[in-house]
């Protein structure tokens, strides 16, 4: 990482390096993917850590009308909430025609879109489906 | 000495296209002084939130040829003007200010700012967030679907509040959604972000209106019955790894206790409810956390028309979002409303021998981060 980045620079080249990462506290144990310095209960300063490959389904909603994108994908596309290593992602879920239960096991995959990689999560299904 | 509400103003309009916003506030403003009976000399503190601009305050006060002595430009999302009478009764009590103007406008509907159904609230998201979409409706679905997971809240639970301010918005000239629903109509609705359909979501208009707080003592030449503020609450809470908030409970939980707190009042003696109706689940949970009933019974609760006209729990008597006035952020009107019900001036919608009331304010995305503020009012 350069000294000229944000965190949020950071952010992005992580995911772009395919390891999506929160910021974890060695002290305390707390993980957050909020973009902070420093621990909200200990003021130590916080660091990267690579998150797992699997996560929990949260909660979800299927957006059918939306003037924005999911990661590049126009409407319909699937919000989620995913925990992974105690900390909750605002993700998007990708899944076949079944609808997907919360505490589903759901996957970290990427995609990539207009140069950039986003990680997302996607169902047990879709993943036994892609080679 | 004590502050009370004197004024309380709502534009008739939902489509205004002939205005600049500006133009919105001053006619709010200038409504509710002619309904309180005061003079505009008397305004010295001035609470305003979304105009736009560095220092909103100014453009407002030059407009209406006020100085004030005390300005409050609190961002709170919907809630805003809830908590806008907290602030003002403080500064009241604090003897700095005398009479505090409560103003808001919105041209959500003209400019087609991305509310309610369509759009993401790029403020309340940081950008890792925004790029994967989640439109505001979606949000309150993330929300809808965890708290039919813990509870058992069923869609038809979810359809009910809907269908009580249908019934409602038959009595008022001024709703854009007057037709009546079932729940049937309302599944077979489209959907909008799952599990929400269209007529769960809030309409989308543009608006305005104002209340004003003043000292009790120049309450007494006032126009109009002057409405006691009993309570007052405000929270702001996140979803982070330390919040002491769960997932399915709102920022309302501390807000509304803080409020019946101080008015020494519980919710079984309220006379009627305003509750902020962005999407249905926001009615549902709210109603959990003011304690009107048990933390996840939320659902049986609105069903059966409890909250329509021939309800227990008479809610939102002028349609409310769902039907009514949703520009954005509806906060001042739950509050107008509620004033002139307890004032009997409510016409056809009166709810009969309203003595007391609760306004349930909700601000930002209660999936994420928001606020609540809660105002217990009775009738002198």
């Amino acid at each position: 990482m350069s000294d000229e980045s944000t965190l949020l620079d950071e952010w992005w080249d992580l995911c772009a390096n395919r390891q999506l990462s929160y910021r974890r506290c060695d002290i305390c144990g707390i993980n957050s993917y909020l973009l902070r310095d420093y621990c909200p209960v200990c003021h130590s300063p916080m660091r990267w850590c690579e998150t797992s490959s699997q996560g929990v389904l949260f909660t979800y909603s299927v957006i059918v009308k939306s003037e924005v994108t999911g990661a590049g994908a126009p409407a319909p596309y699937t919000v989620a909430y995913v925990e992974t290593d105690g900390a909750r992602l605002l993700s998007n879920l990708r899944h076949g025609s079944a609808m997907p239960n919360i505490g589903d096991i759901v996957w970290l995959d990427y995609v990539v879109s207009q140069g950039r990689t986003f990680p997302i999560f996607v169902s047990s299904d879709i993943r036994a489906s892609t080679p | 000495m004590d502050a009370v509400i004197v004024g309380a103003y709502e534009l008739p309009e939902r489509v205004i296209p002939n205005k600049n916003l500006i133009n919105v506030f001053e006619q709010a403003s200038r409504g509710a002084i002619v309904d309180a009976g005061i003079d505009v000399s008397d305004i010295d503190g001035l609470f305003l939130s979304n105009l736009p601009g560095l220092v909103p305050a100014f453009t407002l006060a030059e407009h209406l040829g006020i100085e004030p002595r005390w300005t409050d430009s609190t961002r709170i999302g919907g809630t805003t003007g809830l908590a806008s009478v907290l602030h003002a009764v403080a500064a009241i009590r604090a003897g700095k200010c005398r009479a505090a103007l409560i103003v808001y406008g919105s041209l959500s509907r003209s400019m087609r700012v991305a509310i309610g159904t369509g759009g993401v609230l790029q403020e309340i998201s940081e950008e890792r967030e925004t790029v994967y979409g989640p439109t505001v409706s979606s949000r309150y679905g993330m929300f809808a679907r965890r708290h039919m997971y813990e509870f058992g809240t069923t869609l038809e639970q979810l359809a009910a509040p809907a269908v009580s301010a249908r019934e409602w918005a038959q009595l008022n000239e001024t709703s854009v959604r007057r037709e009546l629903l079932t729940v049937a109509d309302i599944l077979a609705a489209p959907r909008i972000a799952d599990p929400l359909t269209l007529p769960m979501c809030c309409v989308i208009t543009d608006g305005g209106g104002a209340v004003i707080v003043a000292r009790e003592d120049l309450a007494t030449d006032v126009a109009r019955p002057a409405i006691r503020i009993l309570g007052a609450g405000e929270h702001t809470v996140h979803r982070d790894v330390v919040s002491k908030v769960p997932f399915t409970t709102t920022a309302v939980k501390l807000a509304a206790s803080d409020a019946f707190k101080e008015a020494g009042l519980r919710p079984d003696e309220m006379d009627l409810c305003t509750v902020y109706d962005s999407f249905t689940i926001t009615v549902i949970t709210a109603l959990e956390d003011a304690g009107f009933c048990p933390k996840g019974e939320g659902g049986p609760f609105v069903e059966g028309g409890r909250l329509g006209p021939h309800g227990s729990l008479p809610t939102n008597p002028d349609g409310g979002g769902l039907a009514t006035n949703h520009p954005g952020m509806r906060g001042v009107f739950l509050i107008v409303e509620l004033v002139r019900q307890l004032r009997g001036e409510a016409g056809a919608r009166q709810v009969p021998n309203a003595r007391l009331g609760v306004a349930i304010g909700v601000g930002g995305t209660i999936d994420s981060r928001h606020a609540s503020g809660v105002l217990v009012l009775g009738r002198a």
